[in-house]
């Protein structure tokens, strides 16, 4: 039993989400004030999220601006409109099946798009 | 698009230290920093670094210079810019910001789930104090993700309120973050980069201090295994890829109103390095736990391999899976 839950750790605490959820709360837990720790840690990664997450709608805020038919908004009319496209698009991963999704597109993104971009 | 007078009128970043906490803020993200720890076990410890530095050196840092002189002389985003070059060319601009989009898509529902989290630990905080890592991560999955409920086809059954809820909550953060144009958004940068960088080394300085660090900075830095650079040869293209990601090329053009990027980009480098640091030293301490029970059995670290090696062929079972949705999707 300890040998196969052994390597499905070890397997697990090295590859991917599971390091920021997994391990890495688990060990901040076992700090004097420990829960307080696994607070901090998802509000860190909160903030690292998130300032990715306003660059990257700010790229597509920017092109929009610049565009033909993007002319005539204000710039809070373009981020209001992404930015409830975005929640509505988010609908698809808030399933019970969201992580597969994520996988999924992320799987396409980062080894197609991106690569096939710059070859 | 280039003209003297739209160049003047568009929004500024506030000074050059919000430029570079943006900058830095954007290339620091989940993905680059939970991808390169994964790369590096897989493909021989340290060696992985070789490929790595040799794309940030010949491939990042050459395209991203070029990004940062294309946006500073057109002064625009990516449409633009590749537009300005040669109409034609708009399309690779317009692939960039439609893969930007994608991304953020999902990427504000895992912020989100992060959200779930840190309001379900006062509800149960018992989950992070009372478990292993793998217990820990397997509740995140289904209680906070929501997958208990998923069938073995990994259809949708439900939907997850709660996430619903804080997906938009992220959005309108990032409303929040944008709709007052840029200066403020470098504003909120000082607090979004800022005070994660004191965090981390707070953080940082717990995790090394863990028995069994050692094990997991080994396993980062100590080990080089070379053999993988010759016999794993897409250890190479992974690099290159890992390299795209954590520079952020192709997705900031809009950003480079500065010649800041230069301080930006290593710094960014640098900032994710000591978090996949604290994190290996934390999954070192994790290993230490179970190497105890696992010493007897195990002799070699090259028999652990094997054994994860099995393990993988379950996760390319899954990816078939995942595959055969994306392809109901027609993608």
């Amino acid at each position: 039993m300890a040998y196969e839950e052994g390597v499905e750790l070890d397997q697990v605490a090295v590859s991917g989400p599971s390091l920021l959820f997994g391990a890495y709360p688990v060990v901040l837990a076992t700090l004097p004030g420990g829960i307080h720790w696994v607070r901090l840690l998802f509000f860190t990664l909160f903030l690292l999220g998130i300032d990715s997450a306003f660059a990257l709608t700010d790229a597509v805020v920017t092109v929009t601006a610049d565009s033909v038919p993007g002319a005539n908004l204000s710039r809070k009319q373009i981020v209001s409109g992404w930015c409830v496209l975005g929640f509505l698009t988010g609908l698809l991963y808030a399933t019970d099946a969201g992580f597969r999704f994520l996988d999924v597109f992320d799987f396409y993104i980062n080894f197609l798009v991106v690569s096939l971009q710059r070859i | 698009m280039g003209d003297q007078t739209e160049a003047t009128t568009r929004d500024r970043w506030g000074s050059k230290i919000a430029f570079i906490m943006a900058a830095v803020g954007f290339a620091v993200g989940f993905g680059n920093v939970w991808r390169f720890p994964s790369l590096a076990y897989e493909y021989g410890g340290g060696a992985f670094f070789i490929p790595y530095i040799m794309a940030l050196l010949f491939i990042g840092i050459p395209l991203v210079t070029l990004e940062v002189s294309l946006g500073q002389y057109h002064q625009t985003g990516d449409v633009g810019v590749f537009g300005s070059i040669h109409r034609r060319l708009k399309g690779v601009g317009l692939g960039s910001v439609i893969a930007a989009w994608v991304l953020v898509t999902y990427y504000a529902p895992l912020i989100a789930w992060v959200i779930n989290a840190f309001f379900d630990s006062f509800r149960n905080a018992a989950i992070w104090e009372d478990s292993t890592g793998s217990e820990a991560y397997a509740y995140f999955l289904e209680e906070i993700i929501g997958e208990k409920t998923l069938g073995a086809d990994f259809l949708p059954t439900r939907m997850v309120w709660a996430n619903v809820g804080y997906i938009a909550v992220t959005w309108f953060v990032v409303w929040l973050c944008l709709a007052w144009g840029i200066e403020a958004t470098g504003k909120v940068t000082y607090f979004t980069m800022g005070l994660p960088a004191i965090l981390i080394f707070v953080f940082l300085g717990r995790a090394v201090s863990l028995p069994g660090a050692s094990v997991g900075i080994n396993a980062y830095i100590g080990e080089w295994d070379m053999s993988v650079l010759v016999n794993q040869p897409e250890c190479w293209s992974r690099a290159v890829s890992q390299i795209f990601f954590s520079v952020g090329v192709t997705f900031v053009s809009h950003y480079l109103h500065s010649s800041c990027y230069v301080i930006a980009l290593p710094a960014a480098q640098i900032c994710t390095h000591i978090i996949i640091f604290l994190f290996f030293s934390s999954t070192g301490w994790c290993s230490h736990r179970f190497w105890e029970l696992l010493s007897k059995r195990w002799t070699s670290l090259s028999e652990l391999h094997h054994h994860i090696g099995m393990q993988q062929s379950l996760l390319v079972h899954r990816w078939i899976c995942c595959l055969r949705w994306a392809r109901i999707f027609g993608l």
